[in-house]
């Protein structure tokens, strides 16, 4: 078994599986990035209402291909169905939030579920027709890219490479539309307009993405690998690429674990694996990771106890945390302030009193000195820490 | 006495599926949380492949269980996920609601026990189709209680369900309105934000929890919003929002069910259609119809310019 997920991985898998897993690569590098801007523009929903929204789409599509063709499963159909009732879910929230009665977050979860239930609809009707019934569209729900054609994998290839080429192309003004949108129209920037291209791409993606990873878990491929990306840098270039790289690298690696182990679905083995990533990033992300702001808080917390017992010292009082004095040093046994304690109480009566004269003239620069645990002589140049000893005299 | 013995049952988990979410959909439009509801009736999904996996059985208080704990283990993640990593809320449920389905998922495919009952549909779609009550022959054998032991599983947890909630909800009327119109004064009151949070969310997922097995975990979504925003939009004052949205939701799961189940076949469909997904259709519709006459009724008032 090693052996078969080491061939799929290195692309030894055949023909087929290598063309859908390069082809959901292309799509998760995509999705990266444009998740990226839809969090920015604080909607990251609104993916997954297009996403349940395109199931009755898909089963328009089938119906229609069947009318026309004889066979409803036509790829092109059932893509086109999907935008289309997407796209209409999406306007169908536009008009229902009046951001007085309605707000987004209903209009979003109301169009979610009317569409997804009219899917539902569709699909039990379709399942009681007499010509081969729904065969193959419940993998729209949940993916299975297992079960892709070689021709459904290009098309996931060409709207992730396409999608790529115009992020790339007008990623100066889609960060600028997005940071700023204001800022950006008094530009004479057509906000709307590139608002409208990120939907769209947004769209683009969902629909191309649904019968790899289905309607459900599509979502992910948007949020979660810029969710992870957003605790590794705090510049929108790199939260990008990084997005990008997740994405790709999440859905080449769960495409082609899927392949090598039949039965197991890729949508869900790619979540995992991309939800994974985002743990990892949550936790050990070296600035913004919850483990390093809580040694930072800790860290604090303690320069603040050894402030307040040195200050207890230097004003002749018994230290509050004796413990801490005296593991230090400070205090003896009976409670009094040793040579040494007495010393580094009186550095610390000069440093707090340089502190107190440098926030006087300088408050703005409250944030840089406060939480440093160096002494204040060493973050600041000699002149200004002479001037300072100079100003109190 | 077909209607007896099929259509009543599931009409009777519809009407008290839609009035457990319904009742709780208020509180989530007014808080503007209703994306907590799409989050819980995802999430339960690991909870309610679990709940079958350890009992065996697609009908099994286990499921319910499970599907409560994987709630509410769902809303302290996405929680964790706000304080932890400083994500906006849409951002941490996205992720935080993939990864629990996605885990459903995984699960539910990995333990392919040859004869799996507990397929994807039934916990996506519902199985309102399958509620049959075999025991009334006339229309007075719903009022025996001999019968009562025979009624599908469904109908007295939702019943329960329902019960909870509506105590629940007539003990603390004056609180919910604090909280769902001012939570800042609440918290000055002495209510903090996290404690509502957390009954607020008990509460949805119970009432996703006990509607999931009727109307499918997806669909619940629908009766929790659209009984509530419909009648959001019709109302003036909390306490008729209330009534409304209850008698919006009865009115839903009924008309979805005969524009699904009688009207579809009447018309030409050669079955009838997903009841619990015409049920949603028809949230839809009413939505749609009231957002168009409050829009024309800002629009009368000079409250919205034309165009």
């Amino acid at each position: 078994m090693a052996g078969d997920i080491w061939a799929a991985l290195t692309l030894g898998a055949g023909y087929n599986a290598v063309v859908v897993m390069l082809g959901l690569a292309a799509l998760g590098a995509a999705a990266g990035p444009v998740g990226a801007f839809m969090i920015l523009k604080r909607r990251p929903l609104l993916a997954d209402a297009v996403a349940h929204a395109t199931l009755p789409g898909v089963a328009l599509g089938f119906l229609a291909a069947l009318a026309l063709t004889g066979d409803g499963r036509q790829p092109a159909f059932l893509l086109i169905g999907a935008a289309m009732t997407g796209a209409l879910a999406a306007g169908a929230m536009h008009l229902l939030k009046d951001g007085e009665r309605i707000g987004e977050d209903a209009a979003t979860a109301a169009a979610l579920s009317v569409a997804f239930g009219l899917g539902v609809a569709l699909l039990s009707l379709i399942q009681a027709l007499p010509t081969g019934g729904q065969a193959g569209l419940n993998a729209y729900l949940l993916g299975q890219a297992a079960a892709m054609t070689g021709q459904e994998a290009w098309v996931g290839a060409a709207v992730g490479g396409g999608a790529l080429v115009i992020l790339t192309l007008l990623f100066k003004e889609l960060s600028q539309a997005a940071f700023d949108p204001v800022q950006a129209a008094a530009q004479g920037m057509p906000v709307r307009m590139l608002d409208l291209v990120t939907s769209a791409l947004m769209l683009a993606l969902v629909a191309a993405g649904l019968r790899a990873v289905g309607l459900v878990l599509i979502l992910a491929l948007l949020v979660t690998p810029a969710a992870a990306a957003r605790f590794w840098t705090d510049r929108l270039p790199r939260l990008a690429v990084l997005a990008a790289i997740f994405g790709a690298g999440g859905a080449y690696l769960g495409a082609g674990l899927s392949a090598a182990l039949p039965g197991v679905p890729t949508g869900a083995l790619i979540v995992i694996i991309l939800s994974l990533v985002f743990a990892f990033s949550l936790a050990f992300a070296p600035r913004r990771g919850a483990i390093a702001a809580g040694l930072r808080r800790l860290r604090l917390r303690r320069l603040l106890a050894r402030r307040a017992a040195l200050a207890s010292i230097a004003a002749g009082a018994p230290p509050g945390d004796r413990r801490l004095a005296q593991r230090r040093g400070w205090i003896d046994g009976a409670g009094a302030a040793t040579p040494a304690g007495l010393a580094a109480a009186a550095l610390w009566a000069r440093e707090d009193t340089l502190r107190a004269r440098y926030l006087d003239n300088r408050p703005e620069e409250a944030g840089r000195i406060a939480a440093s645990e160096r002494p204040i002589w060493e973050l600041l140049p000699r002149d200004v820490i002479a001037e300072l000893e100079r100003s109190g005299a | 006495m077909t209607f007896l013995q099929i259509d009543f049952p599931a009409l009777l988990v519809a009407v008290l599926a839609a009035l457990a979410a319904a009742l709780v959909g208020n509180i989530l439009v007014l808080r503007r949380q209703a994306l907590m509801g799409d989050a819980l009736s995802h999430m339960v999904l690991p909870g309610i492949v679990a709940g079958y996996l350890i009992s065996g059985s697609a009908h099994s208080w286990a499921l319910v269980a499970g599907a409560l704990a994987a709630g509410l283990i769902g809303a302290g993640l996405i929680a964790a996920a706000r304080r932890l990593g400083g994500l906006d809320p849409a951002t941490a449920m996205g992720v935080v609601l993939t990864a629990l389905f996605a885990g459903g998922v995984l699960m539910l495919e990995l333990s392919n026990t040859g004869n799996v009952h507990l397929d994807v549909e039934h916990a996506l779609y519902g199985s309102l189709e399958s509620a049959i009550w075999l025991y009334p022959n006339v229309w007075t054998d719903i009022f025996d209680p001999a019968g009562w032991a025979e009624l599908p599983r469904e109908a007295p947890l939702l019943a329960g369900a329902l019960l909870l909630l509506g105590i629940a909800f007539l003990a603390a009327f004056k609180e919910i309105a604090l909280v769902a119109f001012d939570p800042d004064y609440a918290a000055a009151l002495g209510l903090p934000g996290w404690i509502s949070d957390l009954l607020i969310n008990a509460a949805a997922a119970i009432a996703v929890v006990a509607a999931f097995d009727a109307v499918g975990s997806i669909l619940v979504i629908a009766m929790l919003i659209c009984p509530a925003a419909t009648a959001r939009l019709l109302t003036n004052s909390l306490a008729a929002q209330v009534w409304a949205s209850l008698g919006i939701a009865v009115g839903l799961a009924v008309g979805g069910y005969g524009l699904g189940v009688w009207a579809a076949p009447a018309l030409g469909a050669p079955a009838a259609l997903n009841a619990a997904g015409s049920m949603a259709v028809a949230g839809g519709a009413a939505l749609g119809l009231a957002a168009a006459w409050r829009a024309r009724l800002n629009r009368r008032r000079g409250r919205v310019l034309p165009g």
